[in-house]
């Protein structure tokens, strides 16, 4: 798979002093999905905006397809951009908006009225056509803005928090569709978004942005699984963090103490004893145990008191009062056993269980 | 009392001042006017008649729809010229100026004339024109002429010249809001979908704001065309407009029945524009967003 683009240390201060983006480097692959994800203000816009050519870096350059494009103006990018709450022009019909790309391309006439067809087709809102953008939903919104940029057989398409506008359950369905559209056609989306659901749902990988840096790139799967830091454990989602100390460490194994449990986690690298760490635990992989059971190298026991739990539907999350100030988030699946047995009183003495393989370990 | 009619009794209360107002002090002289316009001219007074001859007298005279043709032509080239000027400077305030202070500064210089007497706007230009004035004393200074040139004052370029000053702030101010309210993500959008910043302008900003492009036209035309001020300042030999004529036959001329008639047909001009631009402006009325 070639680079379809590359941000070469891409820096860019407001005015005001503040770095929006800060020596960014990236390569996009030819057809992948790439989702920029953060907060607000980490700088993920700022990228698109960079990339779309809305904005000139202070330094570093832009290269699609190996052609330097920093300089160039929007107009002249072979790029276009889903924008955030659409940006559909109200003064034109849903089908003027379509072909409104189309139009300054100098293609011949029928040609151009032909393709605008069946890009609305595509997204069916042919019989919308000849409507005004202010007689649709938010959805066919959403998929008019989509038409309009895919009409111009963009290089890449540009999505700019498409779907926060839009309510949750049509949000997902959304997701599915703009997967599915990705899957299609083939062509390299980048997408930008503050909702860790949707971009991991959707990308190939994943770029996780903080103040104006790229804290890990990765599959959705690797940043879940095994995320670099605290930020993007926290970020990527729902953990459990416990302070501890590194009291032994073995060729396999680290032993942490935190308060009043041990915790055994597999040796990653160079921790020695009396270290600082942060153990960063899932909530679904700490089990409940029956009472009285050991505690082996592989399996961590720790002792609790259930403080409140939370139905969710499909799982319930308990909430553990473990060595007086930490609380751990325990997720349970509802499958027939736990149903059978009942969730415990609140206040009830509760022993959880821990695999050496399940916590991930930071400085 | 239904909640419906607390609310139908609340809204005639508070209409009832401007009500009053307006029927005493606009329609009834309106009415008054109307019914003068009828009336027969015997020399030194009048009396009541009801009778066409003042406004067949309008419509053969050429002195007088030739005042109302002048009087047209001088309202559309200060409406074309005031637009020309004005929508650069609003255009300017919106996109160009990037901070919001200089922004609200030079708006606020825009429309800080308004503050200033009328009077005041149109001698500002016997000084600028006249024969003491900047420009002759600029130009006898250079040496370019050796007594001040004439051409400037008392003449229909002069009067469109001071109109078009006075009026530039009634211009400015809807097609500021207008353009204002265009959200900028439109104009991304059109520059993503091709468009330079040219086309960009010819094809969203300029549509998106007819509205107020035609608030301002509307406001300076009919403004223009009811002026008799200007005229007397600035105007020359040739520069009376129908207003100041209508002044005269109030005055001087002492002829109400036809001062009558032409202030009706002027309405009537001024009416139909009215219509004309409240018809393109729902057209054009676009929801934005």
């Amino acid at each position: 798979m070639s680079d379809i683009l590359q941000l070469q240390n891409l820096h860019k201060t407001y005015p005001g002093g503040v770095a929006a983006v800060a020596d960014l480097s990236l390569d996009v692959r030819q057809g992948e999905f790439i989702t920029f994800l953060g907060p607000s203000g980490c700088g993920k816009t700022t990228t698109l905006r960079l990339i779309a050519g809305f904005e000139e870096p202070d330094s570093g350059r832009v290269l699609l397809e190996g052609e330097d494009i920093t300089t160039l103006p929007p107009y002249r990018r072979h790029v276009n951009t889903v924008f955030q709450d659409y940006a559909l022009f109200p003064h034109l019909t849903i089908y003027q908006n379509v072909l409104y790309g189309l139009q300054r391309t100098g293609l011949p006439k029928d040609e151009i009225a032909t393709r605008a067809t069946e890009a609305l087709e595509m997204v069916e809102l042919d019989s919308k056509a000849s409507q005004s953008p202010h007689m649709l939903s938010g959805g066919q919104k959403q998929r008019v803005a989509l038409a309009r940029a895919l009409v111009c057989n963009p290089k890449i398409l540009l999505l700019d928090e498409p779907l926060s506008a839009l309510d949750a359950k049509l949000r997902e369905a959304m997701q599915v569709e703009l997967k599915t559209l990705h899957e299609t056609i083939g062509l390299t989306f980048i997408l930008v978004t503050h909702d860790q659901t949707e971009a991991m749902v959707m990308s190939d990988r994943v770029v996780i942005m903080d103040q104006g840096t790229i804290v890990q790139i990765g599959q959705p799967s690797d940043l879940y699984e095994r995320p670099v830091n605290s930020y993007v454990a926290n970020f990527i989602g729902t953990s459990n963090f416990l302070e501890g100390v590194v009291s032994e460490v073995s060729a396999e194994l680290i032993t942490v103490r935190t308060g009043n449990s041990t915790i055994r986690v597999r040796n990653s690298g160079a921790y020695r004893s009396g270290q600082d760490v942060l153990l960063c635990i899932r909530p679904e992989k700490i089990f409940f145990l029956p009472e009285d059971v050991p505690a082996t190298d592989d399996l961590s026991v720790i002792p609790g008191v259930l403080v409140d739990y939370y139905f969710h539907g499909k799982f319930v999350r308990y909430r553990i009062k473990v060595d007086g100030e930490d609380t751990l988030l325990v997720d349970s699946q509802l499958n027939r056993s736990v149903m059978q047995a009942g969730i415990p009183p609140i206040g009830s003495r509760i022993s959880l269980g821990l695999h050496s393989d399940s916590s991930i370990i930071f400085n | 009392m239904t909640l419906r009619d607390i609310r139908r009794m609340r809204g005639l209360v508070l209409l009832f001042g401007p009500l009053v107002f307006v029927l005493a002090f606009l329609v009834v002289p309106y009415l008054i006017m109307f019914s003068y316009s009828f009336y027969l001219k015997t020399y030194p007074t009048f009396e009541p008649d009801f009778q066409f001859g003042n406004y067949l007298l309008i419509a053969t005279d050429p002195q007088y729809y030739r005042i109302f043709l002048r009087t047209f032509k001088i309202a559309a080239a200060v409406t074309v010229l005031a637009l020309l000027t004005a929508y650069p400077m609003a255009y300017f305030l919106v996109f160009v100026v990037q901070s919001a202070r200089w922004r609200t500064i030079l708006y606020f210089a825009l429309i800080l004339p308004l503050w200033m007497s009328y009077l005041m706007r149109g001698y500002i230009w016997k000084i600028i024109l006249g024969n003491d004035g900047i420009i002759n004393s600029f130009l006898l200074w250079v040496g370019v002429v050796d007594d001040p040139l004439q051409m400037f004052l008392y003449n229909q370029t002069s009067m469109v010249v001071t109109f078009v000053y006075i009026f530039i702030p009634f211009m400015a101010m809807p097609i500021y809001a207008v353009l204002e309210k265009i959200p900028k993500n439109l104009v991304e959008a059109s520059g993503d979908l091709g468009y330079s910043p040219f086309w960009t302008f010819l094809r969203v900003t300029l549509p998106l704001s007819v509205p107020g492009i035609v608030a301002g036209c509307t406001m300076t035309f009919c403004l223009t065309f009811g002026d008799f001020i200007t005229p007397i300042l600035v105007g020359g030999a040739d520069g009376s407009m129908i207003a100041n004529v209508i002044q005269s036959q109030f005055g001087v001329a002492l002829n109400w029945p036809l001062g009558a008639a032409l202030s009706i047909v002027m309405l009537g001009i001024v009416l139909i524009v009215l219509n004309l631009s409240q018809r393109v402006g729902k057209d054009e009325r676009i929801e934005i967003g």
